[in-house]
Order: structure tokens, then sequence, then C-alpha cells
């Protein structure tokens, strides 16, 4: 069980890696906070995945995937807020026309 | 108030203050008592108290933690003295259905881990001031996706005035319980565990409880404000 951690350690570091250079480098305010948002999702779920696996079995376990359970609902719904308080207040999604 | 009142009293008050800063031995140096003896008689003759951490904030230096929890309770009372109170003029914002769903199904669980951390302060890292942020934060939570009005209908109607007291309440009263079973003031009877524990319970529950209320009443005042 604890092998499975190694690649799911693997793709966590991989997103966070993608998302914060996402986070640097993209355009606009909706586009970063896409990029944010796998970074919580997928990297830290990926993550804490991997951590219930190396730390199989136990109670641990079960903690993490409490944990990456709380992170799954949390992290999209606060991206998803943030995105329609950009939106409200009129924050102009970037286009191809732009420069 | 009197001026001149005013200052003799803050110089009556600041002079023994300032004095015993003097006498302390120099900030780091070896001659503190923590480094001589206090820290290391401490560690070995055990927490007789929960955890270490529980120990030291609620029994070695409980009045500390009781002047404490006073000064968070005078800082409520003075906000809502300054903080004049008027109906909200806009409507709660309609909050989006899935943000409202997501808090409608966190709710229940925030408030456990709550009390969870609360009661579970005795024994591991935790406490009756971190359970009271998370209760807090989510009086504050709540208060942003449906509204203040929504927020303020979470805490307790009547009881609400002697709960956000509960801290220096509880600690008052666990005070007055110990002076009489030990004979000091804030002394813990450890010939007696199951009073102990309630005692100690009483304080993280007040602490808890009354912080969590303090918090959702500041966030409220400014809500107002």
């Amino acid at each position: 069980m604890s092998l499975l951690a190694i690649p799911f350690g693997l793709i966590g570091a991989f997103f966070f890696l993608a998302a914060t250079i996402g986070l640097l480098r993209l355009p606009d305010f909706y586009s970063r906070a896409h990029a944010a948002a796998k970074c919580d999702t997928v990297g830290a779920g990926s993550i804490l995945l991997a951590l219930a696996f190396a730390l199989c079995p136990g109670l641990a376990s079960f903690q993490l995937l409490g944990l990456a359970i709380l992170i799954l609902i949390a992290g999209p719904t606060a991206s998803h807020a943030l995105a329609r308080a950009a939106d409200r207040r009129g924050v102009a999604p970037w286009t191809t026309d732009d420069p | 108030m009197n001026p001149r009142l005013a200052a003799a009293f803050v110089t009556g008050l600041a002079v023994p203050m300032l004095a015993a800063m003097a006498a302390l031995p120099r900030h780091g140096s070896p001659d503190q008592p923590i480094h001589t003896h206090v820290a290391r008689e401490y560690i070995e003759s055990g927490p007789e108290t929960g955890n270490l951490v529980t120990a030291i904030l609620l029994d070695y230096r409980g009045m500390d933690t009781f002047g404490e929890v006073v000064v968070i309770f005078v800082g409520l009372v003075a906000v809502l003295v300054l903080a004049r109170h008027r109906e909200p003029a806009l409507p709660a914002a309609s909050p989006s259905p899935i943000v409202a769903f997501i808090v409608r199904l966190v709710t229940p669980f925030i408030a456990l881990f709550g009390f969870h951390v609360i009661l579970s302060g005795l024994e591991v890292p935790g406490g009756g001031l971190q359970g009271a942020a998370i209760l807090g934060g989510l009086v504050i939570l709540n208060g942003f996706v449906f509204g203040p009005q929504h927020a303020r209908s979470l805490l307790p109607g009547r009881l609400l005035p002697w709960l956000q007291g509960a801290g220096p309440l509880a600690f008052l009263a666990a005070g007055i319980v110990g002076g009489i079973a030990t004979g000091f003031a804030l002394g813990y009877p450890t010939h007696l565990p199951l009073l102990h524990e309630a005692m100690l319970m009483g304080v993280e529950l007040g602490i808890g409880i009354g912080g969590a209320l303090i918090f959702s009443r500041l966030y409220l005042a400014l809500e107002d404000a």
C-alpha cells in the first residue's frame, strides 16, 4: 500500500508546480483563480492521499482522508465564491483580443 | 473623570510596574528563575493537569490566563460601548446557491470540531481559545454568506449577556471552588480527580463559548457600525 504513496505524491508535486507557474504567468484574475484552485484540490488532495497511503493502515489514514474530502469541498467553493464576487464587481475576463 | 486624578492613578500603577520591570533579570540571562529551576521542576514533577501546556496555562500561570480572559471580555465591552448601533441599510446580497449549500453542509461539522478542540485541550494541543476561534469563525462565515441577521439568529438570545462573560465567570467559579478545596485561589484539587477534571472542563468550556460569542459580537458590531 505504501508504494502507492509515490505516484500520488509525484502527481501532487506536479500539480503544485504547474499551478504555481500558472498563478504567476496567467493573464487575468479568473485564469489565476483557476490555477490556484488546482493547487488546492488536485495538488493538496493528491499529497494527502499519498500520505494516507504511506501511513496505511491506521487511524491517521482516515484522518487524512477526511481532510482530503474537506479540502475537496472547501477549495472549489472558495474559488467559485471568488470568481462570482469578481464577476459581480465587473472584473472583465481576458480575451484573445487583449494585447 | 478628573484629569489630575487620572494622572495620579496611572502614575500610581506605573511606578510599581516599572520598578518590578527594573528588578527582573536581564532578558536571556541564565540567572532567570525559568532557567535555574522553574522549568526543570515543572517538567519533572509532571503536569498535574492534562498535558504540559494546559498545566502551565491553567495551573502554573492560571492568574495570568484569568487576566487575559478578562482583557478579551473588556475589549468586547469597549467595542460595544463605542460602536453605534444602526439598522443594516443593505439587505444581505443573495448568496450563491453553491456557497450557501456548502456552508450549510459544513456548519455542523465545524461546530462539532470547535467543541472537540475546546474539550480535547485538556489532553492534546487545542483548548478554549482555539476552539473559540473556530466557533466564532463559523458564525462570521454564516454572517458573510447569509447576512448578519442570520448570524445574529445563531447566537443564544436571553442567555447571551451571561454567556459572553462565560470565560471570566468560569475562571472565577473555578478559583472559588479551588480555593475551598485546596486553600489556594485557582488551586486544583489533585486529590479529587473528578472535581479536578470538571473544573478544567468548565474553564475550557467557559473560555471557548465565551470567546466564540465575543468574536461573533465583535464581527456583528463592526457589521452594524
